[in-house]
């Protein structure tokens, strides 16, 4: 945790990918409501994100030595700033909470029933501290090893897959109404895309900063390439009527993967591989709270906090979304609202501040002790 | 079982760590980590668990109401058939 090497783009780029893919394709919470029409709204949203975090580097580019943490009580003010940094503290225990949540759910649903949620939460709690114990630099090398496996893995069962498309998912195209589409958007940004504006508080943390966007927007773009071709996959596989009511669609469309007559049962290893990436989100969510926490309350040793950090996001997960409906029901009603204020508002005003300030103001509140 | 044993563990590593923290003379670290693993220990508590906030209860709270506005002015169905 105390590790103060620099990370570069491609690095980041690999993070941004990985962070953002790990659950991506669990729900398809905007294809159950857009089907054939879900492009629009991805496209959508990956493009404000990526708006979002190009704003948020012109930002970090003017205040080069501070971290975001530093940033936001400089242009809003310290007890302003200590409060937007609290409400993203907050949206960073939701997502951790979910994630935890929809893990244990897609494990106890698929391949341990009579496993207690509890014991998998523990144990996935315990395996993110133990990450975020190693720091940073580890994190982001055991990602560069790890995602060329899972690219070749994820790509083998998406052309393995193929064949089992029996209808066009493109059709019929443009069916759904604006107001359906823009809701879609808004699900689209809460889950997964907009999770990437936590990633601004590594900004510091990047050596390059000018060529930022160029890593930063390949990770994006691919990840939302990922999204769609699994969508459309599914929606191929299953129909529309079953891919809107399956809780795991891509995981029922794998299921119908065979090799052969006496290959079965392929989505068990792609289960496998896919856990892993997914741990790489809850990790690098734990690593940003940690570090967001250490770095508002001026803590100077943040290691010894790692594991009640963890058991914090254990003991809330163990009390929130008990039942799957309840998760189901977060995920599509209030998430994309609760979502807002800390992954678009937020960055925006900071944006447009640095932005009206100009360069004789920034100028100025650098030179501020 | 798991949560007794997880809140018996969260009592023991944090009161431990605290008293280290707080014999390295930075009293206000050793005190947020108490405080942390004090209220930490609250939603394993039968009597207080109820009452301890999550961010589903929060964020119900605040923006249920907006949601069941504009879901129904913009009249999009969430629900699977």
């Amino acid at each position: 945790m105390a590790d103060t090497l620099k990370i570069s783009n491609f690095q980041f780029g690999c993070i941004c990918f990985t962070y953002l893919s790990g659950f991506s394709t669990l729900f398809f919470n905007e294809a159950k409501i857009l089907q054939q029409d879900v492009w629009m709204a991805n496209v959508s949203a990956i493009v404000l994100s990526i708006l979002i975090l190009w704003l948020m580097k012109h930002v970090q580019v003017q205040y080069p030595d501070k971290t975001m943490t530093e940033i936001y009580q400089v242009l809003l003010g310290k007890w302003l700033g200590k409060a937007a940094v609290v409400g993203t503290l907050l949206y960073a225990v939701s997502i951790t909470v979910l994630t935890l949540r929809a893990l244990s759910l897609f494990y106890t649903t698929a391949i341990l029933p009579h496993t207690s949620p509890e014991l998998i939460m523990l144990m996935l709690v315990l395996t993110t501290s133990y990450s975020v114990y190693l720091g940073l630099e580890t994190i982001v090398r055991t990602v560069q090893v790890m995602l060329p496996l899972f690219l070749i893995s994820i790509t083998v069962i998406c052309l393995l897959m193929i064949p089992n498309v029996e209808t066009n998912p493109f059709l019929p195209a443009f069916h759904s109404r604006l107001p359906e589409i823009a809701y879609g958007t808004l699900l689209s940004y809460a889950f997964p895309f907009g999770k990437g504006t936590l990633l601004i508080f590594l900004f510091h943390r990047i050596g390059n900063k000018k060529r930022l966007m160029a890593g930063t927007s390949i990770g994006l773009v691919l990840s939302c390439a990922y999204l769609l071709i699994a969508t459309y996959l599914a929606i191929g596989s299953l129909g529309t009527n079953l891919m809107k009511s399956a809780t795991f669609p891509f995981f029922s469309s794998i299921q119908l993967v065979k090799i052969g007559l006496y290959l079965e049962r392929i989505e068990i290893v792609i289960i496998g591989i896919w856990t892993v990436f997914t741990l790489f989100e809850t990790i690098v969510a734990h690593y940003l709270f940690t570090t967001i926490v250490s770095e508002l309350f001026r803590i100077q040793e943040p290691k010894r906090f790692i594991l009640p950090f963890g058991l914090l996001f254990f003991a809330i997960g163990t009390r929130s979304y008990v039942r799957p409906t309840e998760l189901e029901l977060y995920n599509t009603t209030i998430l994309p609202f609760s979502t807002l204020l800390p992954t678009l508002i937020l960055p925006l005003i900071l944006g447009f501040l640095t932005l009206f300030r100009g360069q004789n103001g920034n100028r100025r509140l650098r030179d501020d002790p | 079982m798991i949560s007794v044993l997880v809140c018996i563990a969260n009592l023991v590593y944090g009161t431990s760590q605290s008293i280290r923290i707080w014999k390295k003379r930075r009293r206000s670290d050793a005190v947020f980590l108490l405080v942390l693993t004090l209220y930490i220990t609250g939603y394993f508590v039968p009597f207080t668990a109820p009452y301890w906030p999550t961010v589903q209860k929060v964020n119900r709270a605040l923006f249920q109401p907006i949601s069941d506005f504009l879901l129904h002015f913009l009249q999009i169905r969430t629900e699977n058939p």
